[in-house]
C-alpha cells in the first residue's frame, strides 16, 4: 500500500495528455465559448427571439448596438420574472449543459485508457521492466481501476465545478446593475452545493453500477494479444447472438446493455440522491458489483500469468 | 552458503516444441554465470523461469523462493534487464528515479543519479529521445542502484555498438563486482564477457551442454595446434573439435591429460567462444 501514491503518479505521467490537459483544454474552450456568446451578443444586438426555459413567451428586442449589459439585463430580468420552479429548472438545465461534454470526454478517456492500460506494455515490450519491480499484480491493476474510476473522474469534475463556478461569476458580472438580486435569481436558485453533491454520488454510483463493463474492458487488455477494442465489443455481441439463439431470451446480454449504460447524467433530468439509493441498495447494483470483481480478479491473474505478446 | 539459484530438471514445451528439457543446475553466491547459446536455445526461457515470467514444470529455487509465486516478492531481491530497450518511450528519466524510489526500498537514488552523471543523459529527457545505446545506459544505472543478490541479464548489450557494449560490462564488473552479488548473463556475443565470468552454462536445444566454472575449464578441456606429423596419432583422442589455422591443425580435446597432448604440440585451454562453436557443432 506504501507504492500505491507512486504507481498512481505513473498512470498520470503516461496518460497526462487525456487526465489533464484535455479537460483543461475543454473547460478553457467552453469558458471562451461562453464569454464568446456573451460578447456575441453585445455586438449582434438582439434581434432574435429570446426564449428563456420552457417558457414559450417571445419577445422581441431590436436595438443596433446593444450593449452587453442590455443583453444580459433583458435575460436576467426573463430569468428573475420565471416562477421560483421554472427558474431553478432552467438553470439546472444550463449548468447540466456545461457539464455535459466533460462527462462524455470523461466517459472515453476511462474507456480508452482502460482498453489500453494491461495491453500497450505487453506490445511494446515494457511490461518487461514492470515486472522487473517488487510490485505485484494486483497493486499493478488496482492502481489503473483507481486511476480510471476515482483520479481522472475527479480531474474531469473539478473542470466541471470550475466552468460551472464561472458561469455564475460571469453572468452575475454581466448582471450587476440589475435590480432584481443576483443571489435569487442566479446563486440561490443553482443550488450549487447540492448539485455538486449529487454530481459526485452519480459519478461514484457509475462507477459501481458500470464495474461490469470496466471489468471487462480490463480483463480483456490484460489478456488480449493484438485488437482489444475488437473483443470487447465482439466477444459480448457474439454472445447476444448465441445466447438468443439457444435459450430464446436475452436476459444475460440485456442484463450486460444495463450495465454498460451510463445512467448517471444521461437518463434522468434531474436526478437526486433520493432515486439513486433505492437503486444502489439494490440486488442487481450487488450483482454488478460481484461480477466487476470476479473480471477484475481474471485481469489480475492473466496479468501474473502474461509477459510480452 | 546455500545456493541462489538451484534448478532440478525445468521442462518447458510449446505445444510440440520443447523449450527446455530437463534443465539442471546450480548459481553460487558471488558467482557471474554466463549463460551461453545459440538464438532459440532456451536462453530466454532458462532467465524468465528464474524470474517467474513464465510457467515451467520442474523444481526451482531462486534464493529460497518458488518464483511461480510471489514474483513481486522475489524482485526485493532479484533485479533484471529483459534486453535492450524495454524501458516505456514515454517515461521521463527522473520519473523513472522517483518510480523505482517509491516501490523498490533496495534503490539507492543518489547511485543511480551519480551513475547518470556519467552518462549524457539529463534528467529531464525522456527514453523515447534516447539513443537505443544511452537507453542501456539508463537501464544499466538504473539497476545498478538496486541492491539485489541477484542480477540477471538477458542479452543486455544486443545491437549495441561496440563502444556502448564496451563500457556497459567495464562499468558492470568496476561498480558491481564486489557487492557479492550474483550476476547471470545471457548472450551469444561470447567474447565480450569470457573475462567476467566465473561460471559457464552452455545450452543447446533446451539442454544444458556445459556447466563449470571458469577455473574448471583448463582441466577438463585443452587445445592443442598439431604440428601436420602427429594429427594421425592426435585423431585417436577423438577431438571433439578440429580446424586449419595458417596451415596447422587446431584440435579441442575433452577430458584428455594435458602432459599427453603436450607430445602433439603446444597446449593451451581454448577461448569460450572457440569452446562454444566446438561443442555446438559436436552435437
Amino acid at each position: 500500500m506504501k507504492q500505491f501514491p507512486i504507481l498512481l503518479k505513473r498512470e498520470f505521467w503516461e496518460n497526462r495528455n487525456t487526465f489533464v490537459v484535455l479537460p483543461c483544454v475543454t473547460a478553457g474552450f467552453m469558458i471562451l465559448l461562453m464569454i464568446g456568446v456573451y460578447l456575441a451578443v453585445d455586438i449582434v444586438g438582439i434581434k432574435a427571439n429570446i426564449q428563456i426555459g420552457g417558457d414559450e413567451q417571445h419577445q422581441e428586442m431590436s436595438s443596433d448596438k446593444t450593449r452587453v449589459n442590455e443583453a444580459f439585463g433583458y435575460m436576467f430580468s426573463r430569468l428573475a420574472s420565471l416562477p421560483p420552479e421554472a427558474r431553478e429548472h432552467t438553470i439546472y438545465q444550463i449548468l447540466n449543459g456545461l457539464a455535459g461534454p466533460l462527462l462524455v470526454i470523461l466517459w472515453a478517456v476511462v474507456l480508452f485508457y482502460l482498453i489500453g492500460s494491461l495491453y500497450e506494455d505487453r506490445k511494446d515490450r515494457s511490461i518487461l521492466f514492470w515486472k522487473s519491480m517488487p510490485v505485484s499484480d494486483t497493486s499493478t491493476v488496482l492502481s489503473k481501476l483507481v486511476s480510471a474510476l476515482i483520479v481522472v473522474p475527479a480531474v474531469y469534475l473539478v473542470c466541471v465545478l470550475f466552468i460551472q463556478l464561472v458561469f455564475l461569476i460571469v453572468s452575475s458580472l454581466a448582471a450587476f446593475s440589475q435590480e432584481a438580486s443576483i443571489w435569487e435569481v442566479l446563486w440561490e436558485p443553482s443550488n450549487l452545493l447540492s448539485r455538486w453533491f449529487t454530481l459526485i454520488a452519480h459519478l461514484l454510483f457509475q462507477v459501481i453500477w458500470s464495474l461490469p463493463l470496466y471489468g471487462w474492458v480490463i480483463l480483456v487488455s490484460a489478456w488480449a494479444s493484438s485488437v482489444p477494442l475488437a473483443w470487447i465489443i465482439g466477444a459480448p455481441i457474439v454472445f447476444a447472438v448465441l445466447e438468443r439463439f439457444i435459450s430464446g431470451d436475452t436476459r444475460v446480454s440485456g442484463w450486460f446493455t444495463d450495465h454498460i449504460s451510463p445512467v448517471a447524467f444521461a437518463q434522468d433530468q434531474e436526478l437526486y440522491l433520493a432515486d439513486l439509493l433505492p437503486k444502489l441498495m439494490s440486488i442487481d447494483t450487488l450483482a454488478g458489483l460481484l461480477v466487476g470483481l470476479s473480471f477484475v480478479a481474471v485481469a489480475v491473474w492473466l496479468r501474473s500469468k502474461g509477459d510480452e505478446i | 552458503m546455500t545456493a541462489v539459484v538451484n534448478a532440478r530438471g525445468l521442462s518447458k514445451r510449446y505445444g510440440d516444441f520443447h523449450a527446455l528439457r530437463d534443465v539442471s543446475f546450480d548459481i553460487e553466491p558471488g558467482s557471474i554465470v554466463g549463460l551461453i547459446g545459440p538464438n532459440g536455445a532456451g536462453k530466454t526461457t532458462t532467465l524468465k523461469s528464474l524470474l517467474g515470467l513464465t510457467r515451467f514444470d520442474g523444481e526451482l529455487e531462486v534464493l529460497g523462493m518458488d518464483p511461480r509465486h510471489g514474483r513481486h516478492e522475489l524482485m526485493k531481491r532479484v533485479c533484471f534487464i529483459a534486453d535492450v530497450g524495454v524501458l516505456p518511450r514515454w517515461l521521463k528519466v527522473k520519473h523513472a528515479i522517483d518510480y523505482i524510489e517509491g516501490v523498490h526500498e533496495g534503490f539507492d537514488r543518489d547511485k543511480a543519479e551519480a551513475l547518470l552523471l556519467k552518462t549524457k543523459i539529463s534528467p529531464s529527457q525522456k527514453v523515447r529521445q534516447l539513443s537505443k545505446g544511452m537507453v542501456t545506459q539508463l537501464h544499466l544505472a538504473l539497476v545498478m542502484a538496486i541492491e539485489v543478490d541477484l542480477l540477471v541479464l538477458d542479452e543486455p548489450t544486443l545491437g549495441l555498438d561496440i563502444l556502448y557494449r564496451k563500457s556497459f560490462y567495464e562499468r558492470l564488473l568496476n561498480d558491481y563486482f564486489d557487492h557479492g552479488t550474483s550476476i547471470v548473463i545471457s548472450t551469444h556475443q561470447v567474447e565480450e564477457i569470457e573475462s567476467l565470468l566465473t561460471h559457464l552454462i552452455f545450452i543447446d536445444e533446451g539442454e544444458i551442454v556445459l556447466s563449470c566454472s571458469m577455473e574448471e575449464l583448463p582441466g577438463m578441456y585443452s587445445e592443442v595446434l598439431v604440428s601436420p606429423e602427429n594429427i594421425e596419432q592426435a585423431l585417436k583422442y577423438s577431438p571433439i573439435h578440429s580446424r586449419e589455422i595458417l596451415g596447422k591443425r587446431s584440435m579441442i580435446f575433452e577430458d584428455v591429460s594435458a602432459d599427453m597432448l603436450g607430445n602433439f604440440g603446444e597446449v593451451h585451454t581454448p577461448s569460450v567462444a572457440d569452446l562454444f562453436v566446438a561443442k555446438m557443432q559436436k552435437g
